[in-house]
């Protein structure tokens, strides 16, 4: 099982969060359909070293998290908003 | 041991035939260069030969023929889906895979079983009455059946499901049914490879190029291919081939294991799924029981096991059939899906003209391989995409015009 030392709520199993999805800014302008279309759902899943947004629920806490999507290694964790 | 193969073993010139080539070189040119051995690439091959007379064509695969998500998968084929695109299509396949034993002169052990989607709630079983009446209304045998007649079906099945969970009700889909997954890519290859079609294992493509008018050429290990038409049917590869062409999709690769237990005496004739339990489980022929979960529950290139997937999914197992506490897995694997948003696949034209995509096949995807090829090979030969898979474009995504199919997924994601 995957662990990793989270702040404030201390060393966690994997299993306990939510995964979303990668920390995709908002652009500035949408434009129009197709390219809001493509904002919304265009992805970039290839192997790679990421940042992903993670729901603790038992905490109600947001994290940020760094992963390698290869190797599920976890780089680091931030809680959101500092 | 059989004294057959042993003598096989000190025979210099082996007699069996090969089932397919395995040329050493490749060409400089071929008119189709197929990225991905798979069921649905050499379905397209066998299809562009035996439909379109289209036979210098090259199959490419990173690895050995068969061993991406072709050999993962738990073999389970039905068409009772949500959406009037979604039954038509799966339905082709179904009467396509009827006689595909005969096709390919290949016993795929093709086994119709019957296929009980469990109802846990009332909203489950509003949806099953909905895919029921969907599929009625395109002559697809499917009904919701009460917890009598699934225990008529299935007279091993716990019912009140250890109590948290009883079963309320199943949709039935009578043409459910499983088939040997790797005797279905060694059918096609065998038959692709009879009418000329060259087979490249271990030749990974590493990059691909485009000129004005389209694509250009395929970068392989192994040399350079010139060609007009590529198809990527790569399935958890697909981010990474299209890529190469800086075209972007909304496919996401997650984690999807599977595992079987060891053989036992055969008792369970039908296929069971329950989307709340998150799992499917049927008997193969050779008396394992075949069982799958849920996705793992983030995005993941690899194709690792966990023992969280096995005792998660042996727990819900063992609330319909308590009995088989006794039983041992024997093995588990992962595989890489291609998820879509929608739950639909990615099929057809993509922005650079001449290559073709066939992806976005998550966890639905070996029930379609005879039709993903077939409509593949049409849609190669014509230059646009066959009636049957035009609502599948990726353009449907930029166009917010996606299928809807999530409801009819085999359990919940």
């Amino acid at each position: 099982m995957n662990y990793f030392d989270f702040p404030v709520i201390g060393r966690r199993s994997i299993d306990e969060f939510t995964i979303g999805d990668d920390t995709i800014p908002e652009p500035s302008v949408l434009g129009n359909v197709q390219s809001t279309g493509n904002w919304v759902f265009d992805r970039e899943s290839t192997p790679r070293k990421t940042t992903e947004y993670w729901f603790h629920s038992s905490s109600q806490l947001w994290f940020i998290v760094e992963r390698n999507t290869e190797t599920d290694e976890i780089f680091s964790a931030e809680t959101l908003n500092g | 041991m059989s004294i057959r193969l042993l003598k096989h073993a000190f025979i210099e010139n082996y007699a069996e035939p090969c089932w397919f080539n395995t040329p050493s070189t490749l060409k400089d040119t071929y008119d189709v260069v197929i990225i991905g051995a798979g069921g649905h690439g050499l379905a397209c091959a066998h299809y562009l030969a035996q439909d379109h007379g289209i036979t210098n064509v090259a199959v490419l695969d990173a690895s050995y023929l068969g061993g991406g998500n072709t050999g993962r998968n738990t073999t389970i084929i039905r068409s009772n889906y949500l959406t009037p695109e979604g039954v038509r299509f799966y339905d082709a396949s179904i009467q396509l895979f009827k006689d595909l034993s005969s096709d390919l002169e290949t016993n795929i052990f093709y086994s119709e079983r019957g296929h009980y989607t469990l109802a846990h709630s009332s909203a489950t079983l509003r949806t099953a009455r909905w895919r029921a009446e969907v599929n009625k209304h395109l002559g697809i045998k499917s009904e919701v059946v009460g917890t009598d007649e699934i225990s008529r079906g299935c007279p091993e099945l716990q019912i009140d499901c250890g109590g948290s969970h009883a079963i309320e009700g199943a949709l039935f889909h009578a043409p459910g049914a499983v088939a040997r997954h790797d005797a279905v890519a060694w059918g096609y290859a065998k038959s692709a490879s009879a009418r000329g079609i060259e087979i490249h294992q271990h030749t990974p493509v590493i990059g691909l190029e485009k000129d004005s008018e389209g694509v250009s050429a395929v970068i392989t290990s192994k040399g350079t291919i010139k060609t007009r038409n590529v198809l990527s049917a790569v399935a958890g590869h697909t981010p990474t081939v299209t890529g190469m062409l800086n075209i972007k999709s909304p496919i996401e690769i997650f984690p999807l294991q599977a595992c079987v237990t060891e053989p036992i005496k055969p008792w369970l004739d039908t296929i069971i799924v329950s989307g709340s339990l998150h799992l499917y489980i049927s008997q193969s022929s050779r008396g394992e029981l075949v069982m799958g979960a849920t996705l793992d529950p983030m995005e993941l290139h690899s194709r690792r096991s966990t023992l969280g997937f096995v005792t998660s999914l042996c727990d819900q197992i063992l609330d319909l059939f308590p009995f088989l506490s006794g039983v041992k897995i024997n093995r588990q694997w992962g595989g890489m899906a291609d998820m879509t948003p929608d739950f639909a696949p990615i099929m057809g034209t993509s922005p650079v003209k001449g290559f073709y995509i066939d992806a976005g096949w998550g966890t639905w995807g070996f029930k379609a391989t005879p039709i993903s090829g077939k409509t593949m090979a049409s849609t190669i030969a014509n230059g646009v995409n066959d009636p049957l898979i035009r609502s599948f474009n990726l353009s449907r995504f930029g166009d917010f015009d996606l299928v809807g199919e999530k409801g009819a997924a085999a359990v919940g994601h």
